[in-house]
């Protein structure tokens, strides 16, 4: 079976409720859902496959969307995420206050070399705005990261910081990309496994609608 | 005929005709699944009082036969019959409906007005209570209430029952709210279920690291294994993935001479239990097993919400820019999972219940600790640097739990958990007063001490200091731990008290804040307003996400170890720029009150 992709990375989406994270992620796939029995594999999003320097790059990315008050489920997606978004809504004073709190939650409980960046979303709500470009571009600054602003509305800025973090994950473990080949095997496998169930086509019953 | 065209869009109207003519003049005919969805769904769309008022209106047209007439009585019995909370808990729809009947009744329709009656529908707003009263009379055993020789499967059987009751007061009403904000907003039922679940794992914490010794607290681990096993075998799989949350999580994982000591045996076991909830494939062996179950099973609720917040985001309400016709796809996809959810509330689970290990079990999971709390402790047991672990963990402890806040806290009710506290005293003394002479001996409180993790000494709880404990002295000693601990499950604020210099809305009464001289409580986290009076029965969710950290502490995290350049403890400008910016939060919330 020819390989679809290189390396796969696991991404991760943080921040408070309502920030937009699913809106963000659906923007990202196109709206395209596993289109698969509900009850057994769930709502799911599709992964998606990008270019970069000339490898392809399986990105599969975690939403914690309606979680967030589950301390222990959502510490849970940290452990095996390599990239991080931190997000919050620029019509938000406090879900952008609030990211320093993820941040540290980040630093607790995510692998060391995790890669991270910051996303102001909601960047069409101009009229609203509580957060100021330049608070967002400092506190990125700070902790070293980088910063989009971005909307889901207008689709501003999302494939670029998908990007740009898929690439810093790309970058970090550039080293290991031999070892890490090795490890998503069995992810390789699971993929496979659920990309199989989505083709098919025998949960006529009531699901037969399409998705995408 | 109008199944093919209602398979991905139909108009409001379409759907409420085609659930008319399901129905004949006794009653349904054929297949009520697209109308059943409908009453389920409509909320999405139009108001339950506004689908009642179509139905009304439906019935007055001039062409309305009777026949008709009839079908349309007969779909508002079947909705009531299928929905009766809504017409409880909803006073406009239930108006709408007398309305309805008083006009047939007027009209000289008794035999109409009789399908459509909401008046013997159960009040459920007793039911949606957040306190928890066991109708069970108590048995006369005297079995032991002691942790350590609590069997594996009665305290998972336990679990299961207590989160069992809280998962069956959550109605449609909380998902569809839960689903519209995204998050918990006035949404009691459903925070307090999620407050439960992080309960549960912060309880099994706690009670791994009371322990003060490692192979005491592998003993605690390998006990609770056995609990995640038995509610395995329950087909618990919310409490099961509390529990192995709460075993893997930080502050118990990183106990490395404690965790060198759990058998190879246990740790498979763990780990199997681990691999059926994990999150891989989107909680893909978690969906399998779910739904291979049979009789009763219990979701991880958290997974399911996440996919009600997918469906509805993912998927718009309507198909076309002028919003005439729903999305049946979505709607579809929403009613499974809700259909699956409603289903579980009516196979409960079989278990006789110990209302006496319910009590101790409610109080010691309505203690609330912080992440950070417990995180210190697990620290002061098996500190980072390995030589040192051998002298602290034999050093007296201080426990960090119980200590006197600054601020006005709010508390949990007082009448509430002041009830709870009495039935568990009684419990206790039950059970714990061997020689039945009315106090509790120093020697009969060593054996209770185990189930609280955060009970001091035996000279914290005997105030008169006689050597013995009353009740009085023990409900005493719990109240005040408990307030201090503003133990309510949920909505706990930091509440400082404000000039109200302008008139602030108070949220809860929702009357006006107005007065010389602290008259307002302010959250300072969330920014919430309420009366001082008010505090206590607040019941708003402080959305901010942990309950340890207030904002200050941002600035300053206390022991963890920071990778990231810690940019506002180093760095004036940062810090200053930060505070500035939460002061004129404050404003900002405010207006947005």
């Amino acid at each position: 079976m020819a390989k679809q992709y290189d390396v796969l990375f696991r991404l991760l989406l943080l921040g408070d409720s309502g920030v937009g994270k699913t809106c963000l992620l659906c923007r990202f796939t196109d709206n395209e859902f596993h289109p698969s029995h509900i009850s057994t594999i769930g709502v799911d999003f599709k992964m998606k496959t990008l270019m970069i320097d000339g490898i392809k790059v399986r990105i599969q990315i975690w939403d914690t969307a309606g979680q967030e008050r589950y301390q222990t489920i959502t510490k849970q997606y940290y452990r095996r995420a390599q990239g991080i978004f931190l997000v919050y809504d620029i019509t938000s004073e406090r879900s952008f206050q609030h990211i320093m709190k993820w941040a540290s939650d980040v630093d607790e409980y995510a692998p060391d070399k995790v890669q991270k960046i910051l996303i102001g979303n909601k960047s069409d709500e101009e009229h609203k705005r509580q957060v100021a470009t330049e608070q967002g571009t400092k506190l990125a600054k700070a902790y070293g990261m980088d910063f989009y602003e971005t909307s889901a509305f207008t689709n501003h800025n999302i494939k670029e910081s998908f990007t740009r973090l898929a690439e810093q994950v790309l970058q970090a473990n550039w080293k290991d990309l031999d070892v890490l080949r090795a490890s998503v095997t069995d992810e390789l496998n699971i993929a496979a496994l659920e990309e199989e169930e989505g083709i098919g086509d025998g949960h006529g019953d009531s699901q037969k609608a399409c998705w995408c | 005929m109008e199944s093919g065209t209602l398979d991905q869009s139909a108009t409001v109207d379409e759907l409420v005709e085609a659930s008319i003519k399901v129905f004949e003049a006794d009653g349904p005919s054929g297949d009520v699944s697209l109308t059943r969805m409908f009453l389920m769904m409509h909320s999405w769309y139009l108001s339950s009082a506004d689908l009642a008022k179509t139905l009304l209106v439906k019935s007055q047209e001039a062409d309305c036969s009777p026949s008709r007439q009839l079908q349309i009585c007969h779909l508002i019995k079947y909705w009531i019959s299928e929905f009766p909370a809504e017409f409880d808990l909803n006073p406009e729809l239930a108006n709408q409906i007398r309305e309805f009947r008083d006009l047939l009744t007027a009209n000289e329709n008794d035999h109409l007005s009789q399908l459509i009656d909401i008046e013997s529908v159960p009040s459920y707003s007793w039911r949606r209570q957040l306190s928890d009263q066991s109708q069970t009379l108590s048995k006369k055993s005297k079995t032991s209430l002691l942790f350590d020789h609590l069997e594996a499967s009665e305290l998972a059987e336990h679990f299961t029952y207590l989160e069992y009751k809280s998962f069956c007061k959550i109605l449609f009403q909380d998902y569809h709210s839960f689903v519209m904000h995204g998050c918990t907003v006035d949404n009691p039922i459903l925070e307090r279920f999620i407050t439960l679940f992080n309960s549960v794992s912060q309880w099994i914490q706690l009670m791994v690291l009371s322990k003060p010794t490692a192979p005491q607290r592998a003993a605690v681990i390998s006990h609770f294994i056995k609990v995640a096993k038995e509610l395995l075998y329950l087909q618990n799989f919310n409490t099961l993935m509390a529990v192995v949350g709460g075993l893997s999580h930080s502050s118990i994982s990183r106990l490395k001479d404690t965790q060198a000591l759990i058998s190879s045996e246990d740790r498979k076991v763990f780990n199997s239990l681990v691999d059926v909830v994990t999150s891989s494939g989107n909680y893909s062996h978690y969906r399998q097993r779910f739904s291979e179950c049979e009789g009763f099973r219990f979701p991880i609720l958290g997974v399911h919400l996440k996919d009600l917040i997918a469906v509805h985001v993912a998927l718009p309400d309507w198909v076309d820019r002028a919003k005439s016709q729903v999305n049946l796809v979505k709607t579809q996809q929403l009613y499974s999972i809700l259909q699956e959810l409603a289903l579980i509330q009516t196979t409960p689970p079989s278990i006789t219940e110990r209302k006496d290990l319910l009590n101790l079990l409610m109080v010691s999971l309505t203690q609330y600790h912080t992440e950070e709390d417990i995180y210190q402790l697990s620290l002061q047991r098996e500190p980072r640097k390995a030589g040192r672990s051998m002298s602290v963990s034999s050093a007296p402890t201080q426990t960090p739990v119980i200590e006197e806040w600054s601020t006005v806290k709010s508390k949990a009710d007082p009448a509430l958990t002041g009830k709870h506290i009495e039935k568990m005293v009684e419990s206790v003394f039950k059970n714990f007063d061997t020689d039945g002479d009315g106090h509790i001996s120093q020697q009969e409180f060593e054996s209770i001490k185990h189930n609280f993790p955060f009970l001091n000494k035996f000279d914290d709880v005997d105030k008169n200091e006689d050597g013995m404990i009353s009740p009085e002295e023990m409900i005493e000693y719990f109240n005040k731990a408990i307030s201090q601990l503003s133990g309510k499950m949920g909505f706990v604020h930091t509440f400082v008290e404000v000039h109200s210099i302008k008139p602030t809305r108070c949220d809860h009464c929702s009357g006006v804040i107005w007065g010389p001289y602290k008259q307002r409580y302010k959250c300072k986290v969330c920014g919430v307003n309420c009366h001082k009076a008010c505090q206590n029965s607040l019941a708003v969710e402080c959305r901010k996400r942990t309950m340890s950290v207030s904002f200050e502490e941002f600035a300053c995290p206390r022991t963890r170890s920071l990778s990231f350049p810690p940019p506002l403890a180093s760095q004036q400008p940062g810090r200053g720029s930060v505070i500035l910016e939460q002061s004129r939060g404050e404003d900002v919330f405010d207006t947005h009150l």
